[in-house]
């Protein structure tokens, strides 16, 4: 029967506020300060630093800082626009193709995900041939900043 | 202890669009409103009158195939008036509440208006379980529950 | 297999209005699931822990299967975790599905968590409506409330009770909420001022509505040869079951808390239970709008219907009672939305250990029952009975 494909519509429209506590608070003001904050937990190096210790629950036992350099630890280039994929709150969407990246700054135990970019070029062969896994990156900052993640625009190559 | 005067407070949404197919019994039922009708469906197996109608009986399990209008008139099953501003409600004070159809094995929820007062706290003293009401109608009908504006009583 | 089940532990957070919290979501876990190993002490971590069943709703987190956000859940110490999400049930339900874990041999140890913090909602409606029927009931923006609502007018309506009967059940919690070091609202409103506070929803109070609370709740559970091990006051899990409802309210008879009947039957019988109000030393049950407490004496058995006001007149489920009911303040006072309906469960095993601090402890208690209620505004319930 045709009239079985009569649609109805509706949404669903949630507005959130979240705390971020003591440690990701004091990772987002390092961010608009140009630092990256990171932690010791039980004997283990984090950026960014971790609320508690997985295993023991307990609260980090020291705050760590660093210039953000690291290292690439893998990455993909996003050759096709996406659409409904918000980057932020200004929901900036980047041209494509960009580069997002797993980057271990230091010697922290998990990384961080990033836009990896600064290749002066939008040829994808080219970005193909100026990047590599375990390739030295730096933060690059964003002139205003407002404490949160994008407060590094993205990781450059360090030449 | 946490310090807390590092904690920061993050806003966002989540705006999400939905669309569903209604299939046979709920597009009949939502159509028969854009005429003025109320219609329900009769389960062959246990004869329930189901109103709102529906495409099956949850107890029989068995498709519901047989139509039947109603006369619209309805009886209250419970009910509460809302006295204070909720999101998404009209004004205070609104009253929603649990009708039936005739003799049907189900109810439904709607507004309830038109019932005169003084004070908006009468509301509870003069809307009354078991009375009866009828639909009023929206003068632009589009095939939705909200075709009835609300029920009013019947002498009204 | 066929074993026993014991709860050995017990963790709770402070309590905040969601507007308060400072606390990151994950970190509250954290925080309860901690104090729940220092509860049973004897080195217990994560390490020890078979399988997390964790309950939360996706939209009071602010995060679709919040579950994959909790790092607290031992993810990376390649725990089993779970999401259960039964609505404002999932507590009882995350309890169950812990229970059920050990039961069959598959664990020995877990851990059951209750952390709604809803700390990120703005707007609890938005959340609660969107559980509405989308096509012929969410329209009329109705919610658990306006449910508790027509619940409790039909109450009224078909057993004469009064204002005055909600409101004494009412101030019952609130009193007992006062001394309850993890309630969120301790304010010990009194009968008169109860009768004062705004009418919301008819017959509803302010002051016998809720609030939005954020924390966390856990329990530790553990097999017979491993609760032995880790603790000298098990509490053992004697039956548990839910129960279902319509997803449409309209299809719902609101006369009485039929469903809970149908599910104390199950649960007394398989605990033994003959005579609820002589088998029976302690009760939680779930009481989010608080004349609810009056419709569950009834349908768990306690008095015959229309009665319920007369057990709350004659102390009969007050402290020093013969049968006390929601000392904790329950629901009334602390609703975090998910955690509530497990804290029902934590404070009837404090009860039965004889933990319960803030001098609201029950002498010789050795059988206690934990109610939730909830789901897309009633849809389920759970119940559960433990003893010594």
């Amino acid at each position: 029967m045709s009239n079985n494909v009569i649609k109805k519509e509706w949404r669903f429209n949630f507005d959130f506020s979240v705390a971020s506590g003591e440690t990701y608070g004091r990772f987002f003001k390092g961010l608009n300060d140009k630092k990256i904050i990171g932690n010791i937990c039980n004997n283990r190096t984090f950026y960014p630093p971790k609320p508690f210790c997985d295993k023991t629950l307990k609260p980090p036992d020291a705050w760590l800082e660093c210039d953000g350099a690291g290292i690439v630890e893998a990455f993909t280039i996003c050759c096709e626009k996406s659409n409904g994929v918000k980057f932020s709150k200004t929901d900036k969407k980047p041209d494509v193709p960009y580069v997002l990246g797993v980057i271990k700054i230091k010697d922290s135990e998990h990384c961080i995900i990033h836009f990896i970019s600064g290749f002066e070029t939008k040829d994808v062969s080219e970005i193909a041939d100026k990047i590599e896994i375990g390739m030295k990156v730096k933060p690059v900052w964003a002139t205003k900043r407002e404490g949160e993640i994008l407060d590094i625009e993205y990781f450059e190559p360090v030449i | 202890m946490q310090d807390i005067s590092y904690n920061k407070r993050f806003e966002y949404n989540w705006d999400v669009p939905f669309k569903v197919t209604l299939g046979e019994s709920y597009f009949r039922f939502l159509d028969g409103l854009k005429n003025k009708k109320i219609l329900g469906n009769i389960c062959p197996k246990c004869n329930g009158l189901h109103v709102p109608a529906r495409p099956f009986c949850d107890k029989c399990l068995v498709e519901i195939t047989k139509w039947y209008e109603t006369s619209g008139i309805v009886t209250i099953e419970s009910f509460s008036v809302t006295y204070v501003k909720f999101l998404g409600l009209p004004d205070p004070p609104h009253i929603t509440g649990i009708v039936r159809a005739e003799n049907a094995v189900t109810s439904f929820l709607h507004q309830i208006g038109g019932i005169p007062y003084d004070e908006p706290k009468e509301l509870d003293e003069k809307t009354k379980i078991g009375m009866k009401l009828k639909p009023v109608w929206a003068e632009k009908r589009i095939g939705d529950i909200q075709d009835i504006l609300y029920f009013t009583p019947v002498d009204a | 297999m066929d074993r026993k089940v014991a709860v050995v532990g017990v963790g709770n957070t402070s309590y905040t209005s969601a507007k308060r919290e400072t606390r990151e979501r994950t970190e509250v876990s954290a925080d309860c699931i901690k104090a729940g190993f220092d509860f049973v002490g004897k080195g217990l971590s994560m390490d020890d822990v078979d399988s997390i069943f964790y309950a939360s709703v996706d939209a009071f987190e602010g995060v679709q299967r919040p579950d994959r956000s909790m790092d607290c859940l031992g993810q990376s110490l390649n725990k089993a975790t779970f999401f259960v999400h039964t609505g404002g049930t999932a507590g009882g339900s995350a309890f169950k599905e812990a229970y059920h874990s050990v039961k069959s041999g598959l664990c020995d140890i877990v851990i059951a968590l209750g952390a709604s913090t809803t700390s990120a909602t703005v707007e609890a409606q938005q959340i609660l409506n969107s559980a509405s029927p989308p096509l012929i009931e969410k329209p009329f923006g109705a919610g658990a409330i306006h449910m508790a609502g027509y619940y409790l007018m039909r109450y009224k309506a078909d057993y004469n009770i009064t204002a005055e009967d909600f409101a004494m059940v009412a101030a019952k919690s609130h009193k007992h909420a006062v001394n309850n070091p993890y309630a969120h609202i301790r304010k010990g409103f009194t009968v008169e001022e109860i009768l004062a506070s705004p009418m919301v929803c008819s017959p509803i109070h302010l002051y016998e509505i809720c609030p939005v609370s954020a924390g966390a709740t856990c329990v530790i559970m553990a097999s017979e040869e491993k609760a032995k091990e880790l603790s000298d006051t098990p509490v053992w899990i004697k039956a548990i079951d839910s129960i279902s409802n319509t997803f449409l309210a309209g299809y719902r008879p609101f006369t009485s808390f039929y469903k809970l009947e149908i599910l104390a039957k199950r649960v007394y019988e398989k605990a033994g239970i003959k005579n609820p109000l002589e088998d029976i030393d302690y009760a939680e049950l779930f009481n989010p709008f608080a004349g609810f407490e009056l419709l569950e004496y009834e349908a768990l058995g306690f008095c015959d219907k229309g009665d319920a006001p007369k057990l709350v007149r004659d102390g009969i489920t007050d402290y020093g009672g013969k049968l006390p009911c929601t000392l904790s303040g329950g629901t009334l006072c602390t609703n975090s939305g998910i955690s509530a309906s497990m804290s029902r469960h934590a404070e009837t095993v404090l009860q039965l250990m004889g933990k319960v601090e803030g001098g609201r402890q029950v002498k010789n208690a050795k059988t206690g029952i934990a109610h939730s209620w909830g789901g897309n505004m009633g849809q389920f319930h759970t119940l559960c009975v433990l003893s010594v």
